[in-house]
């Protein structure tokens, strides 16, 4: 009697096992097999026979399940795993002994191991062979090791990378020699690797243009070349890109990014610290402008809005059309500078881009940083009283005194949308009257909407329900007529 | 504005179901038979399908009717779809949450009309069901009988090295 459609069992085999195969998790693939094993005689029958359920080969499940994996994979492509925190039984040479007769196989190996005296026997197979259908490479040193001369490791044999290579991930290990010659990168990520200079990369750049992910994390090699970049031919990456550049020094970021254009760019992200030098002067100016002008963002990126998020006492993320600048300042004068880098960049472009000022973290004054460079102005402001523990201390004095109409300092004129975090009720009371002083005093009541003193369309208020009242929302729309009021969760 | 062009599907119990092109079209079978055939008026039959069936794969079409075809030579088994074995749209979600025949048979429909994402879509529905349960836990989902002796079944679990904290 055959099994009844409408039931598991009544699957065809091939369904069945691409079933089972989502249910094998990297952690263990052994206990996973076992639990499917042990439904039924149907089941084991199926897990025995289909090789593609087990592919998957950790070292975590020990040197035995190993050796039955690798067989029982047969001719398929094999994804290795090892971790040396929980691969009790099995050293890294001992699963890459075991693996490395079935490198032709090798489809991926993740593997993150500590320190020993030689990592290029270590991972022998590796480095002396040829992993022809490798599509993912990530290696992970765990700690740190002061000897860099140990991590250094050439990879199949120094020959090409295999095309098939799509993904390359290396933390505090070094290549050694020549840089390696890649051509199906989509995915690069070289974090605390000593070795690597900035030729070297951006040979890498030049023969993988088909990236699409660059992240470059702690590389002191990475250093500006002077003369010799400025012969270079452009390096092309025309598929959308995200670039990350983290605490590399300034001038190597600058270096590697003005010699790459990015028709499609999708974002670019570069962390650095401008703390103790000048705003102006930081190396990170002609990358932008470069970017700016060699570049266009994908059409999803909102081209006139420049977000700056300043967190903390120096925390400061500068967000515009897909390039993210995550900076270190040290003063508050600096988060202007360091916007000037945009409107140098943008030329007249920058009288339609208007700035989102983000302050619900941050220490800094908000009237100091609205004096944003012209011609940008800030058109949302985003506070909380959560920092300073009341609003009147936050928006200060300016948004309290009566305004001055005639005066180019007084501060968001232009502002469009305010959006206040309340942790306090004395706070609720503090925003009426400053609305008030802004609104009220300015023209005689009742006139408000002929003369605005600012430009406030929609007022947001962020807070836990208990601190919520309908009356704020009601006083503030009898002063601001016709903005939108709303609560939200805050 | 002329009406967007319709197929007739006809399913095993002879139930005819008038529907855009587009949406029948989600369906690489339909999508071969179309071009192999030539637009016609005559039904084109679904002798795998029953109605309440074709009607709820229908459903999935139309509302998926817009988005980008799945490349053909999308492995639904490789290991960046695997690593999205949970995740479901929420519409997915509850368009799937339907008893097990039909859930089965919907997967066997999917398969047989070639709607790659629809597969995919009742095949996770399927893993997530099973992950993390016990053999027994399993068995007794599925209405599954154990057919090992105890012999056997110890056997598998020396074989597999089996942990039972695991």
């Amino acid at each position: 009697m055959g099994i009844p459609r409408g039931s598991l069992n009544g699957l065809p085999i091939e369904l069945l096992c691409n079933i089972f195969r989502q249910t094998i998790g990297p952690e263990s693939p052994r206990r996973d097999l076992c639990r499917l094993s042990l439904v039924c005689r149907q089941w084991r029958e199926y897990v025995d026979g289909s090789a593609r359920l087990w592919t998957d080969i950790s070292a975590v499940d020990g040197p035995a399940h190993v050796r039955r994996a690798l067989e029982k994979s047969k001719g398929a492509l094999i994804d290795l795993r090892f971790s040396e925190s929980t691969a009790a039984e099995t050293s890294l040479e001992a699963f890459l002994a075991e693996a490395g007769p079935h490198i032709a196989r090798w489809h991926s190996l993740i593997a993150a191991f500590e320190s020993r005296p030689s990592l290029e026997s270590a991972l022998a197979p590796l480095t002396t062979g040829q992993a022809p259908r490798l599509e993912t490479l990530e290696l992970c040193l765990l700690g740190v090791d002061d000897s860099t001369s140990q991590n250094t490791i050439t990879l199949f044999g120094g020959a090409s990378a295999p095309s098939t290579l799509s993904a390359l991930r290396l933390f505090q290990i070094s290549l050694a020699g020549e840089p390696l010659s890649f051509s199906g990168l989509l995915s690069l990520s070289l974090i605390h690797v000593e070795t690597i200079s900035t030729p070297q990369l951006l040979e890498i750049l030049r023969g993988s243009p088909w990236l699409e992910t660059v992240t470059l994390a702690d590389n002191p090699g990475l250093v500006a070349i002077g003369s010799q970049s400025s012969t270079m031919q452009p390096i092309e990456l025309p598929k959308p890109v995200v670039l990350a550049f983290i605490r590399l020094d300034n001038g190597g970021t600058n270096c590697i990014i003005s010699n790459i254009r990015i028709p499609n760019r999708r974002s670019l992200v570069i962390g650095g610290a401008i703390i103790g030098v000048s705003a102006w002067s930081a190396l990170f100016t002609p990358a932008i402008r470069h970017i700016l002008h060699t570049t266009s963002p994908t059409a999803d990126l909102s081209p006139s809005v420049i977000r700056v998020d300043v967190d903390g006492c120096y925390n400061c993320r500068i967000q515009f059309r897909g390039v993210d600048l995550s900076v270190l300042v040290d003063g508050e004068d600096r988060v202007q500078k360091t916007l000037g880098w945009l409107v140098d960049g943008l030329g007249s472009e920058a009288a339609e881009c208007s700035v989102h000022l983000i302050l619900d973290w941050s220490e800094m004054r908000p009237e100091r940083l609205a004096e944003v460079p012209p011609p940008l102005v800030v058109k949302h402001l985003s506070i909380s009283d959560y920092v300073f523990g009341s609003l009147e201390e936050s928006l200060c004095t300016e948004m309290v005194l009566p305004p001055d109409f005639a005066s180019p300092e007084w501060l968001f004129a232009q502002m469009e949308s305010l959006s206040v975090g309340f942790h306090h009720l004395e706070s609720q009371k503090q925003l009426i009257v400053m609305l008030g002083s802004r609104y009220e005093q300015a023209t005689p009541r009742g006139e408000t909407g002929l003369s605005r003193p600012m430009s406030l369309r929609s007022v947001e208020l962020r807070s836990p329900p208990e601190l919520r009242t309908e009356e704020l929302v009601e006083e503030i729309r009898r002063i601001i007529r016709g903005a939108d009021v709303f609560w939200t969760n805050g | 504005m002329s009406a967007a062009p319709q197929v007739t599907l006809e399913s095993s119990d002879g139930e005819k179901f008038k529907v855009d092109k587009e949406v029948a079209e989600r369906s690489v079978l339909i999508k071969n038979m179309i071009e192999d055939v030539g637009e016609s008026d005559n039904p084109i039959p679904l002798p795998n399908v029953n109605a309440s069936v074709l009607k709820k794969v229908l459903e999935y079409c139309e509302h998926h009717r817009g988005d980008p075809l799945p490349a053909a030579d999308a492995d639904p088994s490789n290991d960046d779809n695997r690593k999205r074995a949970t995740e479901i749209s929420d519409w997915d979600q509850k368009f799937i949450q339907v008893d097990q025949e039909m859930l089965f048979e919907i997967i066997l429909a999917a398969n047989y009309m070639d709607i790659k994402p629809l597969l995919d879509v009742g095949c996770k529905t399927v893993a997530n069901m099973i992950k993390g349960k016990t053999p027994e836990e399993i068995r007794k989902l599925f209405n599954i009988v154990n057919d090992f002796t105890p012999e056997e079944e110890a056997q598998i679990k020396k074989e597999n090295e089996w942990a039972e904290d695991r």
